[in-house]
């Protein structure tokens, strides 16, 4: 006899405190209760010597003796002791390889069907009664069941293990087996690994597997091409278009050749033939203008007639952003010096109108004002005053000519890249600022282009940047963008969008970023926990779907489409076992005698009830109907409880 | 009718002014009662004729007699006397015990009980004396005059505590030596004295006074419901007992109880005077309109 779940002093302990508890509560159910009578003359003296004579010995004491020996029966039971078997039960750590890998076609389904049937084997081959705990490991190891003895329910779950989006990663998933052997098994038995083994060849590299490491290894061609990388942005030169590349990565042994397709919805947008060595990755670029949003999808496919082993990877997509513009209406009377300023860019939808057709609630994003001020300024609208006249929100210290301006306010979003000093302006407004405005260029006398955020954003220029003394320098359009990527900071956003494997994601940050002020999302808004050291940005997602990194006016959208692989196939070292091992042949039956114990302690606590408890009925028919063995056995009372 | 500690509803109320208490005893006292004596006065019914003789009443003459025998016979009449009704109301430790399970405790049963008891003889214009007793006898309540009369009394109970220990030989000579006129005395108690309430009771029954006894019990005072060792205590004297209970010593004790109310219940007989035996589980309507009635002590 064994017991599976408690040791033998674990167990002897359990049944000292147990049994103390129960003639504690015995001694503690029968101790003296204190009652007020009316009377004691009806208490007879006699009667009361003779019976406190019987209670001073141990009252009932088959009833104790059948309450411990139904305790330590039940006790027993808990304990899961068996009959026959081996002394030895050992316990094993099945880990199922459940990476994406395992999701390669072969001629009989997929890798997973192969390393299913081979752990379903391992199992059959292990005894009966060894605990098996079984461990899918992908990215992570996540245990499925304990340590078992029911057999049935490890297949079961082995049975329903599906193929996941992420690399395998072998040595945490062993560290863990090794861990829960030594911290919850009494006596360690092998750590099985079924599955392809293909990890990333650091790891292939360093593994170290424990000594009690079988390996069910299966084989698998290793013959993939596929998608490693789809990225995406909007072309710094022209906003209207699209720069893809996409990174296609030839596992096998073999040169490949493979056709890349990309296509939005209906729209062909390009095909590529790329010819990869074996184990390299190549990258191909697209070039494209895509205004309307859209499902943007590269697909490869062999045009050498090649299998691919592992179909799931020839595909990725990403999710395209439709172009937006901002709205500005100018009034001014002398809109053609304005012009070249706002009209041409893509993303800026200009109209210009006299201030004699003022319209208060036009619809526009952005409202400037050219040496105009509405008798009504508007409120709760982003405003661009130049040169303001009297009646402008902006108090006025005074006008300057021929002013040097001296300063750009680098603190101010609106002077980033604005460095020149040597411009000289005509003549010009120097602002009075109030506590809300922030100045962003100086002359001598004062600032000559503040901004103030309150109640709305607006920003003031007390010059004409299209004047003779502005009219060629560079900082005028730089102002002009600043202003309006400021007003507008939705529209001109830039965007990054990648197709990405699931696991571990790298994103090179700016150096000195202030990690406070970078935020990683997940689906529905979820913020997911990341890293930053150095240049590099880390987050881990274990599952497919969309992670926005924001930082700043930069947002790199990752959609984690792309299962992950691992590039290596491992060679264990040749000392490691490997196979199913045979079945021993002189493995006996097993036989659990808990249930019966647990009966027979459930009987016993029942037939203590009947005969001292509460069963009353039961006890006076028993008293009629006593056998002659009983007379000697004498109950004088019932339990009060 | 509401007060704390003594409540008695109003319909208990309607149905006890149709009772009246009732004496078997011939017991002299003032005109004006119910119950018939044989003692002769001013009633309504004829007793027996008399020579007449030198101070009688003229009025009483039987002139018919004396038309046809020429012979002066005087008239004599039933007395229906008004005679004082005593209840003693024992208010002793013992008299809190075995209101546990949710039951009146005795005390309280016996408040209403005099309450009760009270209205039925004011209704009747008795004169009623409500005595509580423990280890003496305490300050008697005496009230007359109609069923308006009710609210004092129940005041009066109300304010009532218990405490002392039953000693019926002490109460008994004060209420002999307190109240000489003999009349109707209701005691209820539970009776349990250490020393013997035979002689007391004896005594009191010999001094002429009609005894209707009504013994209340709580069911643990008569079947304990315990099991297993106990430490018994006295309510009235704290002596302890220690000692194991079961079904046995169960059944012996409610047999000596027993053995005791059917002993009180003879000496009561035996002196003319009726018994009830009342558990406080049975509602004091059923007991009055059941037990009570069916002693004769009301009709």
């Amino acid at each position: 006899m064994n017991f599976l779940n408690l040791s033998l002093g674990e167990l002897l302990g359990l049944a000292g405190v147990l049994s103390a508890g129960v003639v504690a509560l015995y001694l503690f159910d029968r101790t003296r209760r204190r009652r007020i009578v009316a009377t004691l003359r009806f208490w007879a003296p006699s009667e009361i010597s003779s019976e406190w004579k019987r209670s001073r010995r141990v009252q009932q004491p088959w009833s104790l003796i059948l309450q411990i020996l139904s305790m330590l029966l039940l006790l027993a039971a808990i304990a899961g002791p068996r009959l026959g078997g081996s002394l030895a039960a050992r316990d094993h750590v099945l880990i199922l390889d459940t990476s994406a890998w395992m999701g390669a076609r072969t001629r009989q389904g997929i890798l997973l069907d192969q390393a299913k049937t081979t752990a379903l084997s391992y199992l059959n081959s292990l005894p009966p009664g060894d605990p098996v705990m079984l461990v899918r490991a992908d990215a992570l190891a996540t245990p499925v069941t304990p340590f078992e003895t029911r057999h049935q329910i490890v297949a079961d779950a082995i049975r329903q293990s599906q193929p996941s989006a992420s690399a395998l990663s072998l040595q945490p998933a062993l560290n863990f087996a090794t861990n829960a052997q030594r911290l919850q098994s009494g006596r360690a038995g092998e750590i099985a690994f079924a599955g392809a083994a293909r990890v990333s060849k650091e790891e292939a590299e360093s593994l170290a597997p424990p000594p009690n490491f079988r390996l069910l290894q299966i084989p698998s061609s290793g013959e993939n091409v596929g998608l490693k990388k789809l990225g995406l942005r909007r072309s710094p030169s022209s906003p209207e278009s699209w720069e893809a590349y996409v990174s296609v990565k030839n596992d096998g042994v073999r040169a490949r050749e493979v056709a890349v397709d990309l296509r939005s919805g209906t729209t062909d947008l390009g095909t590529k033939t790329v010819k990869i060595p074996p184990g390299a990755e190549v990258a191909t670029t697209f070039t494209f203008k895509l205004a309307e949003a859209g499902l943007l999808e590269a697909r490869i496919h062999s045009t050498d007639n090649r299998d691919d082993a592992f179909p799931q990877d020839d595909r990725a997509a990403l999710d395209l952003p439709a172009l937006t513009t901002v709205r500005v209406v100018v009034y001014s009377n002398n809109p053609e010096s304005l012009q070249p300023l706002l009209v041409g860019h893509p993303q800026v939808d200009a109209k210009f109108e006299s201030p004699s057709r003022y319209n208060p609630s036009i619809e526009a994003d952005v409202l400037v004002f050219d040496r105009f001020a509405p008798p009504q300024p508007p409120t709760g609208r982003e405003i661009v005053w130049i040169d303001p006249p009297a009646g402008s929100p902006f108090a006025i210290r005074g006008t300057q000519t021929n002013a040097k301006l001296e300063r750009w306010r680098a603190e101010s979003p609106l002077a980033a890249g604005l460095y020149t000093k040597d411009l000289e302006l005509a003549s010009t407004k120097i602002f009075e600022p109030s506590k809300n405005d922030q100045s962003v260029a100086e002359t001598s006398r004062g600032p000559v282009v503040i901004a103030r955020t309150m109640p709305s954003k607006m920003v003031a220029l007390g010059f004409q940047p299209t004047g003779p003394s502005m009219k060629y320098q560079l900082a005028t359009p730089l102002l002009i963008a600043n202003i309006l990527r400021w007003m507008a900071p939705d529209t001109f956003r830039r965007w990054d969008i990648q197709a990405a494997t699931v696991g571990t994601v790298s994103v090179p940050v700016e150096k000195g970023t202030d990690a406070s002020k970078i935020r990683v999302t997940g689906d529905r808004g979820r913020p997911l926990p990341f890293t930053v050291q150095g240049e590099v940005l880390r987050f881990f997602s274990g599952a497919p779907g969309a992670v926005h990194v924001h930082d700043g006016d930069r947002e790199t959208v990752y959609s984690l489409s792309l299962p992950d692989v691992g590039e290596a196939a491992w060679k264990a070292p040749p000392t490691v076992a490997r196979g199913v091992p045979r079945l021993a042949g002189g493995v006996a039956s097993v036989a659990n005698i808990w249930p019966w114990l647990a009966l027979l302690g459930g009987l016993g606590l029942l037939i203590e009830w009947l005969l001292y408890g509460r069963g009353a009925m039961v006890h006076l028919r028993a008293a009629r109907t006593a056998p002659a063995w009983t007379s000697r056995m004498k109950i004088p009372w019932r339990k009060a409880s | 009718m509401a007060e704390s500690g003594v409540v008695i509803d109003n319909e208990l109320l309607e149905r006890l002014e149709r009772l009246a208490i009732h004496w078997q005893k011939s017991l002299p006292g003032l005109v004006g009662g119910h119950n018939t004596s044989r003692y002769t006065g001013s009633g309504q019914e004829f007793l027996d004729h008399r020579h007449f003789h030198h101070g009688d009443d003229v009025r009483d003459v039987n002139w018919r007699a004396f038309l046809r025998l020429e012979k002066l016979f005087l008239k004599m009449f039933q007395l229906e006397p008004r005679i004082p009704v005593r209840i003693m109301v024992d208010i002793s430790k013992s008299m809190m015990t075995g209101g546990d399970n949710g039951d009146t405790s005795k005390f309280d049963y016996a408040r209403k009980l005099a309450a009760a008891l009270c209205y039925v003889g004011l209704v009747r214009l008795e004169s009623i004396c409500l005595n509580p007793f423990s280890n003496k006898l305490g300050d008697a309540f005496v009230v007359a005059g109609g069923r308006h009369r009710i609210q004092p009394a129940v005041r009066f109970l109300t304010t009532l505590t218990p405490g002392g220990h039953t000693d019926f030989f002490t109460v008994v000579r004060e209420f002999i030596s307190r109240y000489p006129q003999r009349g109707v005395t209701f005691v209820i108690s539970d009776f349990l004295d250490d020393a013997d309430c035979e002689k007391p009771l004896q005594y009191l029954a010999d001094f002429g006074h009609e005894l209707i006894l009504i013994q209340l019990w709580s069911e643990a005072d008569r079947e304990p419901p315990w099991d297993g060792e106990l430490e018994l205590e006295d309510a009235e004297t704290g002596r302890r007992v220690e000692l194991p209970f079961g079904t046995d010593v169960r059944t012996k004790y409610t047999g000596a109880f027993d053995e005791y109310s059917a002993h009180l219940r003879g000496v009561a007989l035996r002196n003319g005077g009726r018994y009830v035996g009342l558990s406080t589980a049975v509602p004091i309507e059923e007991a009055i309109f059941g037990p009570i009635l069916r002693t004769g002590a009301i009709q």
